[in-house]
């Protein structure tokens, strides 16, 4: 429970300031509200909501719980409901700018590219270090056609955080637009030299190389992506069993050698981990350690 | 310091969240498009009501065709029927209505239209050359051919003339590959089924969840089936998968239909598939086809990822003379907009021509590209509904019945969507264009699951010039003829096509918005060219020449 007041009070100091309604909690409210933080936290996102059942139904509810459900729908893919949620939060709470980039992309993801970039303009304005909300501003204006102001954007947000990769990625795409073919491709491989198996960047690195006339390139990296298509495939359907609560330790010896084969260490390394937890004794994936599986440290995408 | 960022922040929170009116590419309709036409149809059952399994999502097809050759369009509802799980009897539900002057009459009984199995879409052709539109009726399991005998009679050939196979057969499309003359068949396959045993979340370690919740399954992690392309020999089907080069990797195909998408006067195949990389049939000229979805940029989104192909449009959308396509996807993945760059490659435009924001929330079916408001240009229409009656539960940003969309064209390539009056949300599935009533205005029949198909009548106000073509026996609609007409204000092109791309076939025939005399240029389907003037609207058909 301490851990999840910890949690909690990180949460609440995003912007380096007391948020102006935090008073408002009870000491019963702030433990219910550290167990929802301490679910989400640990990816059991479909939890939240029954957790803050009781303050989500107050009227108006608080905003700290509007905030941590809003997040959860999102990452549950509700965007409806995360929208809603974030917006009546991020209004009454507006310190809390680190999660108006979850409404952000909640509005993107319904289509409402001018809500999206209302959003994101706000938390620049506020926070001009904010590189997603940059990144933000870069993706909607790419995805409406405006590739000059998205370069802009894509190129800020990579100014203050060069390992972003999904700015690269974008960038890429908006370099790509522009004929500038090579540097396009040198954005794609930047992706791929961290996330060997990202999808997005072999197809359209795939694209780059057949409009170069490097045919053969092209055919190698399509068929790259064709064995990401199939491993990842089998992946998700490993990963489903995990969240249904149906998994074995075959299951997880299989997750850390996909994630292998994927290139992805540092998946492998977690899947491991996580996998020798819920099964300590299990010989496979003890064997997978000892084969030198999983050495690498998590890393942060 | 709270409270001097509250007053920085304030207003533009507040704009972003209802501060202002909603934008999101909506405009109040100009004049209403389309109106209800009240008329009594079969309910297109498919399984049970609000069925837990994935064969009972897709819903039936519908053609609206000329079926007893007097000029009109008839309607076929393809209807699934009961759930066909062992002891039940399954089939005979398909209903046949005559055309009477714009008003259906149910000509089921003695028609032979009302097969067996579990049925779900329509393809139309004249496969034996004897003049008559036939229908080849895709099923769980064998499908089935249905030879027309005139008088909206028609009688099934054994084994459907050859291309019986033995998938779950969703679209499928007659087209004249090799330019023979006759037409030939692309079927497109789902999965592997078995109503007896149908998947379950929970059992034999399946997760199937969506939303956090337990769902139906499928289709990932349901073996995949094999698309068939059949040769026409003589009103006989040959396997010719392999040697037409249709034999891409098995995929979950939901949607089918025919082009020229890179301008060699031979036809080429789109296949819309359900979370795969949609494939791309290009031809080589020599009646053979090549895979090039991928490289060619019409197989994914435009971030590149492989999204829920449903329903397929074709139309010259920006005016540039060449067709683009548009694949009707999952909800909260947008529609793609592929427009081709007039080579046969393409590029996913859905954000920049304002479809896919408004897309987003809905999860699409069929799809049209018609001019709704007769202003010269090709609008778009979408049948919406979800597959999870899960859909409805609270926070899920979506809804099982959903409306339908009707995205009008600025004349540009963009597009943004209006009300649609007396449209109300409900499970839409497949839809055809024609013009049922005679008025020169295409019409849409919208098929809906375990409900009877809706009826729009079109009502924009305008001349139209309608162009048929009356072709060689073997094609006698003349599909695969390209016509462009050109007036003072600007040229369009019309392919003539029965395919609506999911589970549907419709009215093949042009509906160009009169702004004038113009000329209207013909490319054949052999590739013989010729040309008229046209002076005043109305109907112009125009005759196949022999070889």
């Amino acid at each position: 429970m301490r851990v999840a007041a910890v949690m909690l009070l990180a949460l609440v100091a995003a912007c380096g300031e007391e948020p102006p309604q935090a008073a408002r909690l009870s000491d019963a409210d702030r433990l219910v509200l550290g167990r929802a933080v301490a679910a989400k936290q640990a990816g059991r996102d479909r939890e939240v909501a029954e957790i803050l059942a009781e303050l989500l139904a107050r009227t108006p509810p608080p905003p700290e719980a509007q905030l941590v459900a809003g997040e959860a729908a999102y990452d549950l893919g509700r965007y409806a409901e995360a929208a809603e949620r974030l917006t009546d939060a991020v209004a009454r709470l507006p310190s809390y700018l680190p999660s108006a980039s979850h409404l952000g992309f909640a509005h993107y993801k319904l289509g409402q590219f001018p809500q999206a970039a209302t959003v994101f303009r706000s938390i620049v304005a506020v926070r001009p270090e904010a590189y997603k909300a940059h990144y933000g501003l870069g993706h909607v204006a790419l995805a409406e056609g405006r590739t000059a102001e998205a370069r802009a954007s894509l190129e800020e947000a990579l100014r203050l955080q060069p390992d972003y990769l999904k700015a690269h990625f974008d960038l890429g795409r908006v370099l790509q637009e522009e004929g500038r073919l090579e540097e396009a491709a040198g954005e794609y491989e930047s992706v791929l030299a961290r996330w060997p198996s990202h999808g997005e960047a072999l197809f359209r690195l795939a694209q780059v190389r057949a409009a170069q006339g490097r045919q053969a390139d092209a055919d190698a990296v399509l068929a790259r992506r064709a064995e990401v298509y199939a491993l990842n495939e089998e992946l998700g359907g490993l990963v489903q069993q995990v969240r249904a609560g149906t998994d074995a330790a075959e299951t997880w010896q299989r997750i850390v050698l996909l994630q292998d084969r994927l290139g992805e260490d540092e998946e492998a390394a977690r899947a491991l981990r996580d996998g020798l937890q819920r099964f300590p004794a299990d010989p496979g994936l003890a064997e997978l350690q000892r084969a030198g599986l999983g050495t690498a440290e998590p890393d942060q995408r | 310091m709270s409270g001097r960022w509250l007053r920085r922040i304030a207003p533009v929170l507040l704009a972003a969240c209802g501060g202002e009116p909603p934008t999101d590419g909506q405009l109040a309709p100009p004049a209403a498009l389309f109106e209800r036409l009240p008329q009594e149809l079969a309910p297109m059952t498919c399984g049970r009501p609000r069925g837990d399994t994935i064969l009972e999502v897709n819903g039936g097809g519908l053609a609206l065709f000329d079926g007893d050759d007097d000029g009109d369009l008839d309607l076929l509802l393809v209807i699934p029927g009961a759930y066909p799980a062992r002891g039940v009897v399954t089939g005979g539900s398909n209903r046949l209505y005559r055309n009477d002057g714009g008003r259906f009459t149910d000509v089921t009984a003695g028609s032979g239209v009302d097969l067996p199995g579990f049925c779900n879409g329509v393809a139309v052709g004249d496969v034996d050359a004897d003049g008559r539109r036939d229908l080849f009726v895709t099923r769980l399991g064998p499908d089935a051919l249905l030879r027309n005998l005139g008088d909206l009679r028609f009688e099934e050939l054994p084994d459907a003339a050859g291309a019986a196979g033995d998938d779950w057969s969703t679209s499928a499309v007659f087209v004249d590959v090799d330019r023979d003359g006759d037409l030939d068949l692309y079927v497109a396959a789902y999965l592997e089924f078995d109503p007896d045993h149908p998947p379950r979340h929970g059992e034999d370690g399946r997760s199937c969840l969506w939303n956090g919740m337990p769902v139906m399954c499928g289709p990932q992690g349901l073996p995949a089936q094999a698309d068939r392309f059949w040769r026409n020999e003589g009103g006989h089907f040959t396997d010719a998968t392999a040697a037409v080069g249709c034999d891409a990797p098995p995929a979950y195909a939901l949607g089918v239909i025919d082009g020229d998408w890179n301008h060699d006067d031979w036809p080429d195949v789109y296949v819309s598939n359900d979370s795969m990389p949609n494939y791309l049939y290009l031809s080589r000229g020599d009646g053979t086809l090549r895979e090039a979805g991928v490289l060619g940029g019409a197989a994914l989104s435009s971030r590149g990822r492989e999204q829920a192909g449903m329903g397929i449009a074709a139309g010259d959308a920006d005016g540039d003379l060449d067709e683009d396509l548009l694949v009707t996807n999952f909800a909260l993945e947008p529609n793609a907009f592929y427009v081709n760059r007039g080579d046969g490659t393409f590029q996913d435009m859905a954000d920049p021509s304002g479809i896919g924001g408004p897309s987003r929330p809905v999860l699409g079916w069929g799809a049209a590209f018609l001019d709704a408001d007769l202003d010269g240009d090709l609008d778009l229409l979408t049948a919406n509904g979800h597959v999870y009656v899960q859909a409805d539960a609270p926070g899920s940003g979506t809804s099982w019945a959903q409306p339908n969309q009707l995205y009008l064209n600025d004349g540009h390539g963009r597009f943004a969507t209006v009300a649609w009056p007396g449209e109300a949300p409900a499970p839409n599935r497949a839809l055809a264009t024609g013009d049922i009533d005679g008025d020169g205005v295409l019409d849409v029949v919208v098929a809906q699951l375990g409900a009877p198909p809706v009826l729009w009548r079109g009502t924009a106000r305008g001349a139209t010039l309608v162009v048929g073509v009356r072709g060689r026996p073997g094609n006698c609609d003349g599909c695969g003829t390209s016509l462009t007409w050109r007036d003072a204000q600007g040229a369009r092109l019309h392919r003539v096509r029965t395919s609506m791309g999911y589970q549907a076939a419709g009215d093949p025939r042009a509906y160009f918005a009169w702004r004038g005399p113009g000329t209207l240029e013909v490319t054949f389907p052999d590739g013989r060219r010729t040309q008229q003037v046209v002076e005043r609207p109305g109907r112009v058909t125009l005759e196949v020449p022999a070889p």
